[in-house]
Order: C-alpha cells, then structure tokens, then sequence
C-alpha cells in the first residue's frame, strides 16, 4: 500500500471539532497531486540494439535468444502479452517461454499478438522470465535479429473495492460535514494512490554507448523499440549524446516504417540532442520506433574508431502545452469566514477532481493496467560481455523503493563519470556516478530492496543507473 | 461591600465512605483553583494544581495516610457546589489543631510512569462521554494519549462514574484539535507528558472544582456561553488588572521532527546472561532505543516471541525447547518503548538467557524543519516530540499567535465567593472607572479567602478567543445558508 504522508484526519462526528482549513486545502493539494500523478511520462519500450544480437544471426547455433524480458509479479497476475514483428529467414519458429517452459509458439512471418496464460508458480523468484527462443535457425539468414518487439508486459490485476466520492449536500435539511465523508475522501485518495503508485514500474535500458557505425557510407540502427502514445499531448523525446568520427553523419527516426525525423549533418565531434517528435498514431496504442545513424561521407583522414550514441531512456511525454491540470478550488484561510455554500463546493470540487483521476487512470489500461517487461541483457560469447557496460537499466526516481535482482550490482546516481578506457579494449567505455551504493553482492544472484529516501541527493526526479548483470529492477512505493 | 456568610462541609474518605468534619471544627479554609499556572492565562501546557488548606480542631479527626481524599462544598443563597476535591499531602498537628493541605489530583498522576502502545494519528485528547471508550483493554480502544494516561494514573470518565463509584478521580476530556503522527509515552512522569502534550498540540489541562481533571482544548477556554454579569457593587476595591502583552512584532517559532515507521529490522539486541533456576519465573523490562509501532511476534500468538528470538541453553550448551515440558515458556507484554518478557523455567535443571533478539518496526525520526507565525523577533515554542510535520508546526504557532500574540488584561479582585461561579465560566465586567462596559471575560482562577466568605477571582479579558460556535463543525449539524469560520 502506497504509504501517504501528512493526511488530515481522522475525523469525528459531533466533538466539537471544526471543519479545518488545513484539513481542507490539504485535501485539494492530494487531489491535485494524484490529478498531476494520473498522467504519466512513459518510456519506449525497448526490442533491443541491433548491435546486441546481430551476431546471433549471422553465427548462430540451432537455437538461440531472440530476446529476453523479465517482469516482476503481483498477486492475482494471470496474462502476459507478447507482441511484435517476425521477420523469418528460412523456417525458423520461435518458442516462447515463461521461466523455462513453452507457452506459445510464432511459425509465420509478420505481427504477432500472444497472450499467455501464468500463474505465480511461472515466477519461483518472485519475476517472470520470458525469453522468445528463435528455433531451427540457419546461419545463412540475415545479419540481423528476426524479432522487433513491440511489447512484453503482464496485465495487471483488477482492482476491487472502488468506494466512490462522497457529495455534500447544500439541501436545507441536511448541508452538513459529516466525519463519513471526509473519510471517505481519504479512502478514496489511497486507493487512487495504491492504483497509481503500487504498480511496478520497470527501469528501461539505457544506451550508455553504442558503436553503431565505420568508415563507410551506410545506414545502421541504433536503436528499436516502440513508443507509445497514451495522451493527446504526447511527443516522442530522444535526448542523448552523439560522439560522431565520420565526416558527415546525421541521425534519423523513423515510426511506424516511416522517417519523422532528419538530424542536421554532424562532422566529428561531441553534441548532445534533445529532440522532440510528433506523434500521430492511434491513442493508446504503440508504434514501432527505429534510431538510425546515416553515414553521408567519409573521409581518408576520418578516425577509424566507431561513433557512438549514448541514448538514456527514449519516452513519450507531454508537448510544450503540458498536460492539463485540474482546475483547483480556492484554498481557504485558516479562521476564514465562509458561507456553506462555498465549503460545500470547495469540497465537492475536491470529490470531482477525484472521481476525474479515478476515470482517466481506469481507462488508461496501457498505463496503469499493465506492468512493462524490463528487456535482458544478454550474449553467448565472451566479447559480448561488454554489452554490461554498453545497456545499462536507468530510471528517473518516482517511487521511493527500488527492488533489484541480479548479481554484482552498483546503483550510480548524479552526473556520470566516464572512466579512462581499459588497457586493451580502448573503444569499451566504462562509468562510474558521482555518488555510488553496492546493491547486490557478485558471487550470488539475489534479490535486494534499497529504499530511496536513504540515498543523499537522490530525490524524485533524478536519474538513476545500475552497473552490473541486473536481472529485474522496478521501482513502487511502500 | 457586604459580605454574606457561607456554609461550608469538609469530608474526607479514609475508606470507603465520606466522614464530614464537625463545622464548628473548621477554620482558616483556603482553596485555590487556577486553570493556568504562569503569568498567561491562556498558556497551553502550562503547569496549574488545584490546592487546599485547612485548619480543624485537633480532636475532630485522627492522623490520615497521605492521598486520603478530601472535599471541600460550600453553599451560598441556596447554591452549593464543590470548591475542591484532592488528596492529603501535609499534616501537621499541634496540641489544639491539626492544619491539613491537600492537592489536586496532578500528583497522583505525576506519580504514575506509564508505557502505552504507539499511537497512529490519533488526537491527543478524545472526547469523553458516557459511551466512550477509556479502557485500554478494550480491542475497540481509540483514546488518545492524555485519556489513556489519567486512566493509567487510576482516573475513570467523570461521564462514567455510576460505572467507576470508587475511582481515585474522575476526568474530562475534549476532542483535540490536532493530532501527531506518533504518540507514545515511555515511563515519564504521566502529568507532565499531559502537559507536553497540551503545549504541543493546544490545551490546557486543570483540576476543577468538582475535583474532576480536565483536558479543554482551545476553543473551550472561552467557555459555553455567558453565565453571569459583574458590575458596579461586585468587585471590592482592590480591582485591578495586569496588562499581558506580546512584545513588539513578536512572532513565533515553531521546530518540528518528523516520524515514520520504518520496516522490520532488529531493535533490540542484548546478551544478559541470566541464570534461571527450576521452577523460576524471571520478568526482563527491556528498553528500546526507538518506539516501535509493532514487534515481530510467533505467527499464532502475538504475546509470545518468534522462536529464534530467544537464545537459551542449559550449562551443557543444549537448547532449552519452548515447552512446558522440560523447558521454558514466555510471554512478552508490548508498548512503544518497552517490551516486558516473562520466562518461567519448567526444566528439571537450570539454564541461562545468552540473547534477546527482538525485531520490530521502529518509529524513527524523519527530516526536521521549523515554522514561523509573524514577524520580527521570534519566540520559541518548546520543542516536542510531538510536533512531526510542518503542516502541524504551522497550525501551532497560528494557534500561540491568536492565544498569546494578543493583549490581554487579566483582572484581578475580590468579591463575595459566589459558588456558581466557576473556573472556566464565561461572563461580562462592567468596570466604570475604566470605561469597560460588559467586556467578555472568562474566569480563570478562584482563591476563597476568609473561610469561603470572600473570593480573589483572576479573570482574563476573553474579546477574540475563539469559540466552537463560531464555526462549521464536523459532525451532523445542519449548516444549510449560514456563514461561520473554518477553523487552522
């Protein structure tokens, strides 16, 4: 249960007791904050860099990964959806599986669309994983992955016990200020915040690095996932640096297959990016999303090293108009003088506010109904151990508890410190935060719990990395 | 200014009935009840005990052990009511008399160091009534702190007496305005951690004359509604007044700490070596750093300890089991700062306690800050523990500035003692010498004087205090098309 702080209350009938301003403005501030906290800034959903797996294709055994997801489970969790595009080479399936065992198969080409049946006996360590197994594969297929996913998530339960907003009544006979309703208000405001705020909310991947080009005129992904769009107001931001080698290179997007995006030309050289994207595919739902680096021209004295982008988590989130906040009533003074009928509608604007959040947060299933896999990191050669130092799971701070599982595991906050490069492998690029906390131990893979608030300086809103093999991490409230 | 004799009885109760004292016995009565005991009369907290003295002839009454209860009625033109009722502190006796000083009933409680649960954002005081429940052994118990510390002192509802006829004292209280998130008592002087409480939260708590320990929160000061009129011929004197003033753009300044519990995590870890012997019951108080809101407990029984809490072993090293039968059992008692554990030996040899483990959800201190009320030079109110939150800082120093950052005149004179009039009631003062004409006051001291024929009243100038009906009450009063102020 979402822990709420400075509540008013508890309230009594008839002890001679007054009608609060404090109490009051202290509930339109909590129905102001779940309004604000009933939109919310979504990540992309990440498929995965091609650079993480393009060698499976090309030199894969019969089977291998085509990509890896775990998602934390709740009580009563009983559907995963998985979706995405199959694009085959030859006559490889994939089977899906749910900590270890099939749930479904792909045997065609094209979108898919699987809903899978668990139960908490798919989750011995408290996650799901779900791992999409290309099968039969031949080494003569593409270079690439033939999966782009565009979701992995698990529904969530359906909440019980909405107990509605209270009225209060201007009526002759009964303009009164009843305990009942007040608490009522209450109720409702902590059930709005167990909907919104117990929902474990997945840390994305972070491109801490990712080489994506060489000297040669070419297009190559950096990045896939899907983006969605869950509001009106909803833009695509990709911030992120580009250190860039080749004389002439730019980055596009493209969603849904189609560009919407063409940086300007960069020449080699470091710049940060913070782009902001229209989105116009259908509310609610999710578009494919592709990151590219187009090399226009290279050139003989060009540096041979490969460029790279660093990208922190991709996400959808309000235009420059905001979301739209919820128009307040006035708040009262404390020994102000009032007439019935405007504490009467002081409090009812406050029941309305929240019947609205209650509204918008239930109907926005692909928000608030869902919990979001966090995609695997993972490779089958030794070179490939450097994808630890390449996607790391970063968030920017909601909650106030973070559950780790992994091995070997350091949460970095602050400004990122890039440290000198390793002798031998100078193009592996390694960070370290400026402030740092060991989260779980490197011989073992285990569940921890850091609660938030003990860490300095790591307030709400602040972005977060973890270093290390990290199997899971999500974050909620206590 | 004429003096009307009064009529007074004294008795006193060394067993279970009252004994009156012959009056012709009695002489040099005094009496005082103050509602406060500093120089403002509306101080929260503030440290006010009713007191009596008397002088009666030495044959009227044997020596008394001390607390014996003593009360004192008077009656004047047909009106009789208690002017005190308290316990015996003093006796002292010469060859003719014997002179007896008792005090309210704030000693008792003084006296009594209670532990209680930690309460979770309950008022400090709740209201009492005829049906409400004081009995913290009730599993629907929801008093507040001050009502769960006059029980523990012996004090009963005054509401509830035909239930309690042979209580100590009875008390009173009203709701609480406000309320921490925390509440807790640790074994301090009971008395004294009311007062805390009142001076955190707003309140005063005083003895009346009827010997009842009353909790009034602020909007009570002020009383119910207008009960008598003073006028020319109704003060002697020596009518006089104090002029209470805050100093120049005073303001004050309120420090807070918050609280929150933090989740399960050992609180208690000790190694006390103690030796059992068969058949032995031993009881360990032991004292936590923090409060806890709850300790970890055996799943089935929540008065006895998880199993691995307990480290205990017969000389040869060998566990002793959790049995009646060639072991050991316990049973813990539980309140916020100390958990009492009870171990009786049923072996047939003894063993020793090498360690006591407990784990438990502490209520630890959060992030701090301060609240101001007005401007210029601040004064500070006394820190508490009590006060957890900003919002809760804020209200308190709003309330000190409406209460204290006014200027007040408390008057002072004497008049026929006039038993109606009580601590507490609300009236007017007509004082033509100053130009006053029915200025509210409110009574906030009485000290009979001349065995009861005369009264020094100290009564404060109530313009501004507020009172309950002033405003919107929560509850089921109908409110349809009226305007009334919301309270802090």
């Amino acid at each position: 249960m979402a822990t709420l702080h400075d509540l008013p209350g508890p309230f009594v009938d008839d002890v001679d007791v007054p009608v609060g301003a404090s109490d009051v403005n202290a509930l339109i501030r909590l129905a102001l904050d779940l309004d604000g906290a009933s939109y919310r800034r979504m990540e992309a959903f990440d498929s995965g860099a091609h650079i993480e797996t393009e060698y499976f294709a090309a030199n894969a055994p019969s089977s291998y990964y085509g990509r890896r997801y775990t998602i934390p489970y709740i009580a009563g969790m009983t559907q995963i959806v998985v979706a995405g595009n199959f694009n085959r080479f030859a006559s490889e399936t994939v089977s899906i599986r749910v900590n270890g065992t099939q749930k479904d198969t792909i045997t065609t080409s094209g979108l898919f669309s699987k809903t899978l049946t668990v139960s908490g006996s798919d989750a011995p360590n408290g996650i799901f994983e779900v791992d999409l197994v290309v099968l039969s594969s031949s080494s003569s297929g593409s270079f690439y992955n033939p999966l782009q996913m565009l979701a992995c998530y698990a529904v969530r339960p359906t909440p019980g016990g909405w107990p509605g907003t209270p009225t209060y009544t201007n009526a002759s006979s009964g303009a009164s200020y009843p305990a009942a309703n007040f608490s009522q208000l209450l109720t409702v405001a902590q059930w709005l915040a167990d909907y919104m705020y117990d929902l474990p909310r997945c840390l994305q991947l972070a491109h801490l690095w990712t080489p994506v080009n060489y000297p040669r005129v070419e297009t190559r992904p950096v990045y896939s996932g899907a983006i969605g769009r869950y509001y009106t107001q909803d833009v695509l931001r990709l911030n992120g640096v580009a250190i860039t080698y080749r004389s002439q290179e730019r980055m596009i997007v493209k969603v849904n297959g189609s560009t919407v995006y063409t940086g300007p030309t960069w020449t080699p050289g470091s710049r940060g990016f913070s782009v902001s994207i229209a989105l116009t595919h259908t509310l609610g739902q999710r578009a494919s999303l592709e990151v590219l680096s187009e090399v226009q021209a290279i050139s003989g004295t060009d540096d041979t090293k490969a460029s790279r982008y660093i990208l922190f988590p991709v996400r959808s989130e309000a235009d420059s108009s905001g979301y739209p906040a919820a128009s307040a009533p006035a708040f009262l003074d404390p020994f102000g003088s009032y007439s019935q009928a405007t504490l009467t509608a002081t409090l009812n604007s406050v029941s309305t506010i929240l019947a609205n959040v209650y509204s918008r947060v239930t109907s926005n299933s692909a928000v608030f109904g869902r919990v979001w896999a966090m995609r695997r990191r993972y490779g089958w050669r030794t070179d490939h151990d450097s994808q630890i130092y390449r996607f790391a799971p970063r968030g920017e701070r909601i909650g106030n508890r973070l559950t780790v599982r992994g091995k070997g595991v350091k949460i970095l906050w602050g400004p990122l410190i890039q440290k000198p490069p390793q002798d031998g492998n100078p193009d592996v690029v390694e960070y370290d935060g400026t402030y740092s906390q060991d989260v779980c131990a490197g011989d073992k893979l285990e569940t921890k719990t850091i609660y938030l608030d003990t860490l300095k300086a790591l307030d709400v809103g602040t972005q977060y990395t973890l270093l290390g093999d990290v199997q899971c991490a999500w974050e909620d409230f206590d | 200014m004429a003096v009307d004799p009064s009529a007074y009885s004294i008795e006193y109760k060394p067993a279970s009935s009252w004994i009156a004292l012959p009056a012709g016995a009695l002489q040099a009565i005094t009496v005082r009840t103050p509602a406060s005991g500093g120089d403002h009369p509306l101080l929260f907290g503030d440290d006010a005990r009713a007191e009596a003295s008397f002088t009666v002839r030495g044959n009227a009454i044997t020596d008394q052990l001390r607390d014996t209860p003593f009360r004192i009625k008077f009656s004047r033109a047909s009106v009789e009511a208690f002017a005190h009722v308290g316990g015996l502190y003093d006796l002292t006796r010469n060859l003719g008399t014997v002179q007896i000083k008792t005090k309210g009933f704030a000693d008792r409680i003084a006296r009594t160091k209670a532990f209680s649960p930690a309460f979770y954002r309950r008022p400090i005081a709740t209201k009492t009534s005829g049906a409400s429940i004081e009995d913290p052994s009730n599993i629907s118990y929801r008093a507040g702190l001050i009502n769960y510390l006059f029980w523990q002192a012996g004090g009963r509802p005054a509401a509830q007496d035909s239930l309690y006829p042979s209580a100590p004292f009875y008390y009173r209280c009203d709701q609480a305005l406000d309320r921490p998130e925390w509440s807790w008592t640790a074994g301090d002087n009971a008395y004294q951690a009311c007062q805390e409480l009142a001076q955190a939260i707003g309140g005063q708590i005083y003895q009346a004359e009827d010997g009842v320990v009353v909790y009034r929160n602020p909007l009570s000061f002020a009383g119910a509604s207008s009960s008598f009129s003073i006028g020319a011929g109704g003060y002697g004197g020596d009518m006089s007044y104090v002029w209470v003033a805050p100093g120049v753009a005073d303001s004050y300044l309120c420090q807070y700490m918050g609280r929150a519990a933090r989740p399960v995590q050992e609180v208690y870890n000790e190694q006390p070596g103690d030796t059992i012997a068969v058949g032995e019951t031993r009881t360990f108080d032991l004292d936590l750093r923090l409060p806890i809101a709850q300790l970890e407990t055996a799943p089935s029984s929540p008065n006895t300890l998880k199993t691995d809490a307990l480290n205990i072993a017969f000389f040869d090293g060998s566990l002793v089991p959790l049995s009646m039968s060639g072991g050991y059992l316990h049973t813990v008692a539980i309140t916020a700062q100390r958990v009492t554990l009870t171990i009786t030996n049923y072996a047939t040899r003894p063993f020793k306690i090498h360690r006591i483990t407990l784990r438990g959800t502490p209520i630890a201190a959060t992030e701090g800050g301060s609240a101001r009320y007005g401007s210029g030079m601040a004064k500070s109110i006394p820190q508490s523990v009590f006060i957890q939150s900003r919002a809760q800082a804020e209200r308190i120093v709003r309330w000190y500035g409406v209460y204290l950052g006014q200027p007040r005149k408390v008057f002072s004179f004497t008049a026929p003692f006039d038993p109606a009039k009580k601590v507490g009631d609300r009236g007017t003062l007509s004082v033509s010498e100053w130009g006053l004409s029915s200025l509210p006051v409110v009574i906030i001291d009485r000290d009979l004087q001349e065995d009861g024929r005369l009264c020094k009243y100290r009564m404060v100038d109530a313009t501004g205090i507020p009172v309950a009906s002033e405003y919107f009450l929560v509850g089921s009063s109908n409110y349809a098309g009226q305007t009334r102020k919301v309270g802090l």
